[in-house]
């Protein structure tokens, strides 16, 4: 009887060991790379075009899965908009308020630091045109009602954002300083389009995939075959609690892939976002960038994993570097506000980190659609 | 006493038996054994509670990368290297040391083990105060502090009682007028006219004018006890009486013996007046079995209304049946809450035992023919068992359990705030079901139990300690769980708590804060339920956000795996 137990023991226990060296096998076999950077940086974004191009590509469960995406991004983003205008403007945001009750906290808070920071620097006629006009009252509070697990856009939905999107200017108004209530910019491409994505039987193309911006929480990994490689690439989240994961992953790395958005140095991390009064010079996702860098270099690990650092959102940054100079977190930097020489100074700064000089340092850029640019 | 207290300190401080930290930090080691087949939360669980204190010992600093200050104790998430870690923590600490090898047991058998922990801690119960783990017990139920009707309130909660006391009070009344009668006013009979007089309409006016007093300060404040109500019951009461006096007045001539009969009307006034106010628990609250027993009956009514012939062998049931149907039909005529009974017969169905089966397969049932068209959307999922230990073994392969452990949690404060009819059910606003089998078995059961015996005031203490267990592991940016939520989110959960709790975002100041912390609690006294409404309007906000990252991120990953083909089969078969 005992031995029979011992054998049936013994059977599992060598089936696991066989899986335990397969899985060891594999896993020396692979290189692993860590898709790395603040929130926001578009590693995802990374890690989904190389499904795309890599991979096996996204299949219809997937689609759906995006689909869901895009509609909940387009759904909070405009909820968003209308609560910042409302507040911005103080007008009571309909449905929060419980009518006998005493004022709803938040509003307080807001009001107190509103009333301290943002009159100081906005006029009454600044603060007018965020001001929502009366005939979008019943778009504002179809809007605002709805809950977020309910996300697919009904028809009464597009019409609402539409009219919202188009003709309203405070939104328009609003929208301009997405860099500060953590819009994404995204948005006003899923805005333009939002009749095509609200038919019933609207599939989310690649464009629409590679744009669609939504939080990472936890980890995700792939393999990918390459030629005769096999790289097992891991995309984690960016924001502070998530951060807080990566140490499970430090093990056996090959490669860091460290993404960093170039628009960023405008925006306002996720985590700090309250409203329009907030000083992008004090804290931007570019200063964040640089300390979530910093600390990865410090990292023992790392001592000697090679880093390739990615420039995203290039595009973008040849629009934005016209309207705001990066002095918003490099004040040292002295060039003309253009676009080679504000990145190559970005990118000096960041290859500037690197303590060891015998680590491999590798700087590629690449823009929304086009894979792999090599910029040098 | 003092064991009692701290036992019960014990339970309120893991109201849950899940304990987010060493699952999170284990995770990466376990990852491949709980997908491949031991789906077990109520194990994760288990294994949880193993270490309580190491969790809270190991206070990271603020900034935001600081899990890079523990480099070599994380490098490899073996479990030795849990102990070992957890050691340096506690030595550091003035608590009790949590030996290894009793933690290497917890793993190897979780449930023995789960007890084991659970005894010893409360066994070490004295000095698990000078632990940072007890900072969020905030619950030191001392009844001696009350007042003696809440204090026995397990007594004086009882019809029986209730009844006792009127008819003593009726015996005591007759008996005093009946010798004021026969001795004082014998002489005249005008002055016993007057007194007769006095005694009835002065009750009554007395009656009247305190309980509109008392209403219109009542309306004023949250009513949480229903209290608004009662009152406009002793009015009408009141009104009932006068007018049967009334009557009485006019037919009698005011002979010796009828004038007894008027006596009797104020006590009795009054005594129906004393079983409203008092709210007896047995009236209102019906005992758990009792539900049962009256959803059993009800079917086996509804059954035997088809089978004529069983109808004799239930004559004893059905009288039983018109029992509880007039018991039901008193509560009605009360009008006290009958909301809670609804809850309540709901509830008990979700809860478990064979009624509760019935219904748990018509709900998903019904959210099966919705999904027909093959999939499930993250409510469905999260309502099958099955599909919540599916997901949360997905979540703790991608390392993000912490979203749904948040969920799960604040779902079971919500429950309990419901259980405990600490707010109507319309203001607790958002839930999202989920399989009732894990709420329950993961929820501690002296909470669910503890309707009979924890006075409002305890339940509220109680939820305000939920609140602050949920902003430490969850919502505070330097512990080891926390959600991805938005900083305008964790602004105004901070600024509600700071409303109820004194704390200081820096924890250096442990022993002080603690103090600060319970001093507020007990020292306020008063229950403001609009604090916990404010509370929960906070969380809200925070639970929508982590259900969006849940739904748009882990979610769609979750959907393509072999877990959820398989879930999508099962439910497609049932």
């Amino acid at each position: 009887m005992g031995g029979c137990m011992s054998d049936s023991q013994d059977t599992t226990d060598r089936n696991v060991e066989r899986e335990i060296e397969k899985d060891k096998k594999q896993d020396t076999r692979a290189h692993k790379l860590l898709l790395l950077g603040a929130g926001g940086s578009g590693k995802s974004t990374f890690f989904k075009q190389l499904k795309a191009i890599h991979g096996e590509g996204h299949n219809d469960r997937e689609k759906e899965g995006f689909k869901r995406q895009i509609h909940g991004q387009v759904v909070e983003s405009i909820q968003l908009l209308i609560r910042q205008c409302k507040t911005v403007t103080k007008d009571p945001l309909p449905g929060i308020k419980d009518e006998d009750d005493e004022p709803f906290g938040n509003d307080d808070l807001d009001d107190a630091r509103l009333s301290n920071s943002l009159k100081v620097e906005m006029t009454e006629t600044e603060i007018a045109q965020f001001k929502i006009a009366k005939e979008f009252d019943q778009s504002c509070q179809y809007l605002l009602e709805i809950h977020g697990s309910r996300s697919a856009l009904t028809e009464q939905l597009v019409t609402h954002v539409k009219s919202l999107w188009n003709e309203c200017p405070a939104i328009q108004a609003m929208f301009e300083h997405r860099n500060k209530i953590g819009i994404p910019d995204s948005s006003a491409f899923f805005f333009n389009d939002i009749e095509r994505i609200g038919r019933s039987d609207y599939t989310p193309d690649h464009k629409d995939i590679v744009l669609a911006r939504y939080r990472t929480t936890g980890m995700t990994e792939k393999e990918f075959h390459i030629k005769d490689a096999v790289f097992k690439v891991l995309d984690v989240g960016g924001q502070r609690n998530e951060r807080k994961k990566w140490i499970h992953f430090f093990d056996g790395v090959t490669a860091v892939l460290f993404v960093v958005s170039l628009t960023c140095y405008d925006e306002v991390p996720f985590e700090d976002v309250t409203d329009l009064a907030a000083d992008v010079t004090l804290m931007n996702s570019m200063l964040e960038s640089i300390k979530v860098f910093e600390d990865t270099l410090d990292f023992e690990c790392f001592q000697k994993t090679g880093f390739i650092l990615f420039f995203n959102k290039a595009d973008l940054m040849q629009e934005k570097i016209k309207r705001v100079p990066i002095t918003n977190a490099f004040p040292n930097y002295k060039g003309p506000q253009e676009f080679k020489p504000s990145v190559d100074y970005i990118s000096k700064y960041f290859l500037s980190l690197n303590r060891v000089p015998e680590r491999e340092m590798l700087l590629r850029f690449f823009f929304e659609y086009v894979l792999f640019v090599n910029y040098w | 006493m003092e064991s009692g207290v701290h036992a019960m300190q014990q339970n309120i401080r893991m109201f849950s038996r899940f304990d987010v930290i060493p699952v999170i930090q284990t995770t990466h080691s376990h990852a491949k054994t709980v997908s491949n087949g031991a789906i077990d939360v109520g194990g994760l669980g288990a294994r949880a509670t193993s270490n309580p204190r190491a969790n809270v010992a190991m206070k990271p600093s603020t900034s935001g990368l600081s899990v890079f200050a523990h480099p070599s104790h994380h490098s490899q998430h073996s479990n030795h290297d849990h102990h070992s870690f957890r050691r340096r923590t506690n030595s550091g600490g003035s608590g009790p040391d949590v030996e290894p090898e009793k933690s290497v047991t917890a793993t190897l058998k979780p449930e023995h083990a789960g007890k084991k922990t659970l005894f010893r801690s409360v066994s070490a119960g004295e000095s698990v105060k000078q632990n940072h783990a007890s900072k969020f017990v905030a619950v030191d139920v001392d009844t001696s502090l009350y007042p003696w009707t809440i204090r026995y309130r397990r007594v004086l909660g009882r019809v029986r009682f209730m009844i006792a006391l009127t008819v003593v009070y009726w015996i005591l009344v007759t008996c005093a007028f009946a010798l004021f009668y026969y001795h004082v006013f014998v002489c005249c009979s005008q002055i016993r006219r007057i007194a007769y007089l006095l005694y009835v309409w002065g009750h009554l006016l007395l009656l009247i004018i305190s309980t509109l007093a008392i209403m219109l300060q009542a309306s004023e404040m949250h009513d949480v006890m229903g209290i608004y109500s009662e009152l406009k019951y002793i009015l009408l009461n009141c009104v009932i009486w006068s007018l049967v006096i009334f009557v009485l007045m006019a037919i009698g001539d005011f002979e010796n013996d009828t004038a007894l009969l008027w006596i009797w009307c104020p006590s009795l006034l009054n005594g129906i007046n004393a079983l409203i106010m008092m709210r007896p628990l047995d009236l209102y609250a019906i005992d758990d079995e009792q539900t049962m027993q009256f959803a059993h009956m009800y079917s086996t009514e509804n059954a035997s209304a088809t089978k004529t012939e069983h109808e004799r062998g239930q004559v004893t049931t059905s009288i039983l049946f018109c029992l509880y149907k007039a018991r039901f039909i008193v509560c009605n005529a009360f009008h006290v809450n009958p909301k809670y009974l609804k809850h309540k017969l709901r509830f008990q169905n979700g809860a478990g035992g064979e009624n509760g089966a019935h219904s748990r397969v018509s709900i998903t049932h019904t959210s099966h023919n919705k999904a027909s068209g093959g999939h499930l959307t993250l409510k469905e999922v999260l309502k099958m068992k099955h599909g919540f230990s599916g997901l949360a073994a997905h979540l703790v392969k991608e390392l993000s359990l912490e979203n749904l452990l948040f969920l799960v949690e604040y779902m079971q404060l919500k429950k309990f705030v419901l259980h405990n009819e600490l707010l109507e059910e319309e203001c607790v606003k958002w839930r999202i079901e989920i399989a009732p089998e894990i709420i329950d078995e993961s929820m501690n059961e002296d909470l669910l139990k503890s309707k009979c015996y924890m006075s409002t005031e305890d339940s509220y203490h109680v939820v305000l300690s939920m609140f602050h267990y949920l902003y430490q592991h969850y919502i505070d940016r330097s512990s080891v769980a926390s959600v991805n939520v938005s900083y305008q989110c964790v602004t105004h959960i901070k600024y509600t708590m700071g409303k109820v709790f004194l704390f200081t975002d820096h924890t250096s100041t442990d022993g002080k804060e603690e103090k600060d912390f319970q001093n507020d609690v007990f020292s306020s006294g008063v229950m403001d339920m609009d604090i916990i409404e404010q509370l929960i309007d906070s969380f809200d906000t925070a639970a929508l956000q982590v259900f969006r990252l849940l739904y748009s991120d882990s979610f769609t990953r979750f959907s393509k795996t072999k877990e959820y083909e398989l879930l999508l089969e099962q439910s497609r078969e049932m």
